[in-house]
Parts: C-alpha cells; sequence; structure tokens
C-alpha cells in the first residue's frame, strides 16, 4: 500500500500518539441516548416545586474524548463539509425500480450524473477534477447491511464508471466496509466488480483462542483512535463475555483505532450510505462512516451513540479524506432499523447527493420522520436526535440548521 | 439482479457496527417448532439450527437487540430453509411470556396485512411475516421476495404456530380505556428501551420499571384532529409507584419544563409545546402526553 496522505507525524513533526495522548482527552460529550445512567438522587415535590428552571444538559452523563485533539490539527484543503457546505441536491426518478423490483442500471446512472452535476455546478469531468486527481486511492464506503437496504451495486456501478471515464485508474478505487464479509454477502465481488479493490477492515474472529491476537488486529493504526475515557470495550451489557466481544471488535479498550485502509492507504473517501432509521434517529451518511472506520465500537453505542457520528467524521483521517456523499434512497426503510425490517421498506426513487454529510444528515432526516409520520408510526422529535448534527456545524464541519441549507430537489 | 439469494443473518446486522450472527449450531435443545424437511412444499433445512440465549442476541441483532431485552427475551432461534435457489429463514423467538411477545410484535409490524391461513395474529408481504402466539415472536424472511402474498410465508407460520405453547387470552391491554383509542397504536414498555420509542421523558429507565413492570401505552383521539399517547404502569406497591413518581420528578428530561408538581401530580411542557400529565394514583403511575392544551 502506498501513502499518499500527509501524517499528522509530519504536520507536527512529532510522534502521533505522543501528541494525540499530550494534549489528553480534554472534550466532554454528553451521552445517555441510548443507555443514559440517571442520577438516582430523589427529590421531595417541595423541591420539585421549587424549581422554575429546567434541568441543564451539563447535568447528564459524560464521556470525556479526544474530539479536541482532532479539531487542533490543521485542516486540509478537501475538508469536510467541502467545497458546497450546506447544499443538498436530490434527485428522483420512479424510473430506477423497475415493474420486477429489479432496477434500471441506466437510470441509476443518469440519476448520479444529474446529482452531481447539480451539485458541482460542472460537468462530470470538470466534477472529478474539483474532487479527486488521477493519484488519488479513491474508497467508496458501501452500506452492504442486507436485502433491499443496502448501497444498491448500480449506484456503486455508476460511480465507477464516472472516475474510471475521467481517467482514473481503476486499481486506485477500493469498495470497502468494516467487515469484509458483509461485502461479498450483498454482491460486491470480485466478479462483479474486476479490476476494483475490495476490501473489508477486518474480519471476525469467532474461532479465536482465549488471549490469541485478534487476526485482524494489524489492520488498525495504532497510532490513530478515537478515544472515548472510562468507555471500556469491556463487560459491554449484551456481550456474553469480552472474549465474545474481542472476537467482534478486535480491541476492548477505551480505544478505537483507526483502520489503515484509511489512515495509511485512501486519500479520498465518496460515501455511500443507505437509507434507514435507527430508532429515532437516522443510520445513513455519518453513521456509515463513524461506526466503520474503527474497531471497538461496541462501547460506544451505549454512551455516545450519535455522538459518535460526529467526532470520528472530526478527525483527520477521515475530515480531511471524505469528498463527496452520495445516500442511496432508491428504496428507504422508515422504521424498525438499523436492521432490515421488510414491513417498513418503500420505494423512494431517490439519491442524495452533497459533499457536506452533515446537511444530508439532516435532509433525510427530516424526510424520514415525515415518513414515519405519514406512516402513522409514534415519532419522538426529541431534539437530541439531531443534536450531532447542530453539534457538527458548531465545530465548522458542515451545516445542521434548515434555514442554511441549500436543498434542491430534482426531478428526472 | 445481483443481490438475489442474500443470507437473512446479514440483512438484520447494523450498518456499520454490525455484528454477523455466530450462535451455536449444535442441536437445539427444548421443544421444536420447525418443519422438518419436506413438511412444507420441497423447501429442505439448510445447515443446523443456530440458538442465541440471554444476551447472546446482540450476536445476531446488534442495535436492535435492546428491546427484546427489555421486554423479557429467552432466546431465538434460526434455521434456513432453502428450494432451488431460494432461501428461506425463520427466527422464533421466545419471549420470557406472552406480553413480551406481544410487545416485540408490536413494535415491529406497522399496518398489519394478515393472510387468511393464518389463525396467529400476524402481518405478511412478499418478503416477510411476523406473527405472535403465547410467549412466541416469530419472524419468516423470504429475501427475493418471490410471492407478492407471502403464501409460502404463510405455510411457515401456520405449521409453527400451531405448536406454539398456549399462554392464556386476557386482555392485556384492559387497564387502558377502550374509548377513543386509536387502534394498533398499542404498545407494551417494560424499561428504558421501549419507552424511548414513544416519548422521552429523562435518561435510563425513567419509570423504574426494571423489566419488571409492565407499562401499557396507546394514543387516543382527543379532537378531530388532536391526539395524545396516555400510558399506565401498575407497580407491585404504592411505595415502588412513589419511588418511580420521584424519580421521574428528579430526573426529569432537560428539555421537559416543569410547570406544576405538587400532591402526586406532575406537570410539564415539552420540546413541542405540548403538554404533559403525571399523577400518581396508589400503585400506579397514569400518564398522559403530547397534549395539545394544558389540561386544567
Amino acid at each position: 500500500m502506498v501513502d499518499h496522505y500527509t501524517s499528522m507525524d509530519a504536520l507536527f513533526g512529532m510522534n502521533r500518539r505522543v501528541f494525540l495522548r499530550g494534549l489528553g482527552a480534554t472534550t466532554v460529550v454528553a451521552g445517555g441516548i441510548v443507555l443514559g445512567v440517571p442520577s438516582c438522587t430523589s427529590e421531595t415535590d417541595a423541591d420539585i416545586e421549587k424549581k422554575d428552571v429546567k434541568p441543564t444538559p451539563e447535568a447528564e452523563p459524560e464521556v470525556e474524548t479526544n474530539l479536541d485533539d482532532f479539531m487542533k490539527v490543521p485542516r486540509a484543503e478537501n475538508a469536510i463539509p467541502g467545497p458546497f457546505p450546506g447544499k443538498v441536491v436530490e434527485v428522483r426518478n420512479p424510473a430506477a425500480i423497475k415493474e420486477d423490483s429489479t432496477y434500471d442500471a441506466d437510470v441509476v446512472a443518469a440519476m448520479v450524473k444529474r446529482g452531481i452535476c447539480r451539485l458541482t455546478g460542472r460537468n462530470m469531468t470538470e466534477s472529478y477534477r474539483l474532487l479527486f486527481n488521477p493519484e488519488d486511492v479513491i474508497g467508496l464506503k458501501v452500506n452492504p447491511v442486507g436485502p433491499n437496504i443496502n448501497t444498491r451495486l448500480e449506484v456503486t456501478d455508476a460511480v465507477i464508471k464516472w472516475l474510471v471515464d475521467a481517467g482514473h485508474p481503476k486499481g486506485n478505487i477500493v469498495i470497502w466496509d468494516r467487515f469484509f464479509p458483509m461485502l461479498a454477502e450483498v454482491g460486491y465481488t470480485q466478479e462483479n466488480f474486476p479490476g476494483v479493490r475490495i476490501e473489508g477492515i477486518q474480519d471476525l474472529h469467532m474461532d479465536r483462542e482465549k488471549d490469541a491476537e485478534h487476526k485482524s488486529a494489524g489492520n488498525f493504526d495504532m497510532d490513530a483512535y478515537y478515544f472515548a475515557k472510562g468507555v471500556l470495550g469491556k463487560s459491554v451489557r449484551g456481550y456474553k463475555d469480552d472474549e465474545f466481544y474481542l472476537n467482534q471488535h478486535v480491541f476492548n479498550t477505551e480505544y478505537s483505532y483507526f483502520g489503515k485502509l484509511i489512515t495509511k492507504d485512501l486519500t479520498k473517501i465518496v460515501n455511500l450510505a443507505a437509507f434507514k432509521n435507527t430508532g429515532n434517529g437516522i443510520s445513513m451518511a455519518t453513521k456509515n462512516i463513524g461506526y466503520a472506520a474503527t474497531c471497538n465500537t461496541g462501547r460506544l453505542h451505549g454512551p455516545l451513540f450519535f455522538d459518535v457520528c460526529t467526532e470520528v467524521l472530526a478527525a483527520p483521517w477521515v475530515r480531511d479524506k471524505l469528498v463527496l456523499n452520495i445516500t442511496d434512497g432508491l428504496l428507504g426503510q422508515y422504521d424498525g432499523g438499523p436492521g432490515f425490517n421488510a414491513q417498513f421498506v418503500y420505494p423512494n426513487h431517490t439519491l442524495y447527493f452533497a459533499t457536506d454529510p452533515f446537511a444530508v444528515d439532516m435532509v433525510c432526516h427530516i424526510e424520514l420522520v415525515a415518513k414515519r409520520k405519514e406512516m402513522g408510526v409514534k415519532v419522538d422529535e426529541h431534539p437530541r436526535y439531531t443534536a450531532y448534527l447542530h453539534k457538527a456545524e458548531k465545530l465548522g464541519l458542515g451545516i445542521a440548521n434548515m434555514e442554511k441549507i441549500e436543498h434542491i430537489r430534482v426531478t428526472t | 439482479m445481483r443481490l438475489l439469494g442474500l443470507v437473512v443473518v446479514i440483512s438484520i446486522l447494523t450498518a456499520c457496527g454490525g455484528e454477523t450472527d455466530r450462535g451455536s449450531e449444535n442441536p437445539v435443545s427444548g421443544p421444536n417448532l420447525f418443519p422438518p424437511t419436506g413438511a412444507i412444499d420441497n423447501w429442505k433445512t439448510r445447515s443446523g439450527t443456530k440458538r442465541f440465549s440471554g444476551a447472546e442476541l446482540y450476536g445476531h441483532i446488534n442495535g436492535g437487540a435492546e428491546i427484546f431485552l427489555d421486554l423479557g427475551f429467552e432466546r431465538l432461534d434460526v434455521q434456513k430453509y432453502a428450494q432451488g435457489k431460494r432461501t428461506i429463514t425463520v427466527d422464533i423467538y421466545h419471549m420470557a411470556d406472552r406480553a413480551a411477545a406481544l410487545g416485540i410484535y408490536l413494535m415491529k409490524c406497522g399496518k398489519e396485512t394478515p393472510s387468511d391461513v393464518v389463525d396467529a395474529r400476524h402481518t405478511v408481504n412478499q418478503y416477510q411475516l411476523l406473527a405472535t402466539a403465547g410467549a412466541v415472536y416469530l419472524t419468516i424472511t423470504d429475501v427475493d421476495g418471490t410471492e407478492p402474498a407471502g403464501a409460502t410465508l404463510a405455510k411457515f407460520a401456520r405449521y409453527i404456530m400451531r405448536s406454539v405453547p398456549d399462554a392464556g387470552n386476557e386482555d392485556l391491554f384492559a387497564a387502558l380505556p377502550v374509548g377513543d383509542r386509536i387502534v394498533g397504536s398499542e404498545r407494551i414498555i417494560r424499561g428504558q428501551f421501549t419507552l424511548q420509542a414513544i416519548y422521552t421523558l429523562g435518561p435510563g429507565d425513567i419509570l423504574q420499571l426494571n423489566g419488571e413492570t409492565t407499562a401499557l401505552c396507546a394514543r387516543y383521539r382527543s379532537g378531530a384532529k388532536e391526539s395524545f399517547t396516555r400510558l399506565v404502569a401498575d407497580y407491585p406497591s404504592a411505595a415502588a409507584a412513589k419511588n418511580a413518581f420521584d424519580h421521574l420528578g428528579a430526573n426529569l428530561d432537560s428539555y421537559l419544563e416543569v410547570i406544576t408538581s405538587r400532591n402526586g401530580q406532575l406537570l410539564f411542557k415539552d420540546y413541542a409545546g405540548k403538554f404533559g400529565l403525571v399523577e400518581l394514583d396508589d400503585a400506579r403511575l397514569d400518564l398522559s402526553i403530547e397534549m395539545a392544551r394544558q389540561p386544567e
């Protein structure tokens, strides 16, 4: 693998691990959407009656992370939100899905072309030159969840065709996901994508001997990590034991290491997410990267959940490389997610385009909530379910305020 | 279409942090509800039955296992069937009791579209059949969606559900008035994760249900275009209900503004400008939330 990325070591002339640890983990995140731990102090009615101000978010459980360290690293030229902050183009075409439930690849390709050109205001070749150069190793992060709800192969095909037609070497295109087995299961195989690299950051190691190193341990960059103080991949609720956790998550410390594929190999990332809910929130562009770029994520779901979708994307190894997001909403799933639940799958006929991952997630969140209401699903619209997007805006990583978002709808 | 022939265990993984299923493939003990090879047309069992007990469910479904565990989950048995290139996967969830099985079904079923051939409560489309009977919650999935009405899925369900042990037939929602209740809006809540799907009252198990106290919930019409949610929880004792009431008051979500709290009543306004009223009545907590108007 060729390292095309200017590492933090080079930027600072110091060891990355020393740099990050030296700064310490200083950022505090309010957690608890899923597994928040309440204060168990009890008050009397009289005490409560005296309250004339609502509790502040600061009273909630907090987790220290190394977000501040990420933000101190100067941003690269391509850093999110990219050249079009807050701009989201959605392209709709009911002809993309044929009567027999298969997909019309030509229609999908035309939708991809329309979306990219409308987003950039340029033709396809110029759009390519705006976002890439021929030396780039471009990683297409797909979302192979399962039947129906995933990144359609036709969408990925269209993106590859765009890159290759613009002169990009096919061998410098990588289709990737965190778990290798899932790619093949939905059709991301060498047979279907000849000449393109297909890589998972890790495998599962279910027959691992106790205390043995996970077979994918070497795939992770020990100098690049997302730190969450006190959030250990040990004794995580729901795993029968720590060995079982390790089989899936490789490490079980306070550190979630980034895959070397991301830190040392890829120079650009195109994010191809699927369109689905996770509880009252969404599992789309930012979660597609946030929970796939590192290992040891099982520990994060409870205390940090959506915050991970902002903070992992703030890491330089992601932030400075993620140049385009295309959310595949040809089919959508409005409830029962993030896993497949056929009862709630519907034809949405739409692809969403943005260089700003947070803006596209906000648009998709609003559209999915509207769909949930339309279908009579009880919706909890608590602000917490989009707080991570607004947090990203405060950090300058994207736009979440709908009044600032330029939302363009194109019907073909 | 290149996506045909997918494996369902992968289908129910989460998007990114998902884990794949690696349950035990040892022979499954206990009642075997699965149709043997040939029992349903020419469908043959493929590989062994996998079993996930208790928290092992996280090894099969991640990002959704919490609600099963919240309601009361004992084990999941998974069996795949093959007929030519087609695959059907049957997931039989053995829940703690009938309320747990019905609770998960109600969270997953959406608008029900039943067939005529299955007696148990169910809904079916070309891809999936969901059903519940006794303490069992059943999903049967045909990833190819070969048959528009899911006829084969219904055959499997009929075979399986006729052998499910009876678990009573009392009205689990008897504590909720029928009146203006919106049919299909009923839900069962036993902890923080099942409550989160309804409303955010506060962090953690804010109602102190602990997976043991069952709260019942439904939407009610309150006007031509208005509705609100009512939730009733009957605790083991008046003291337990009082503790839960106090805990709620002390840890109310930061986006909820307390208007008054006195004499076993807590009135608040939420982030959407709607009102909530919590009333303590002996061993019961009675909540009305998302009301358009402030109650008098």
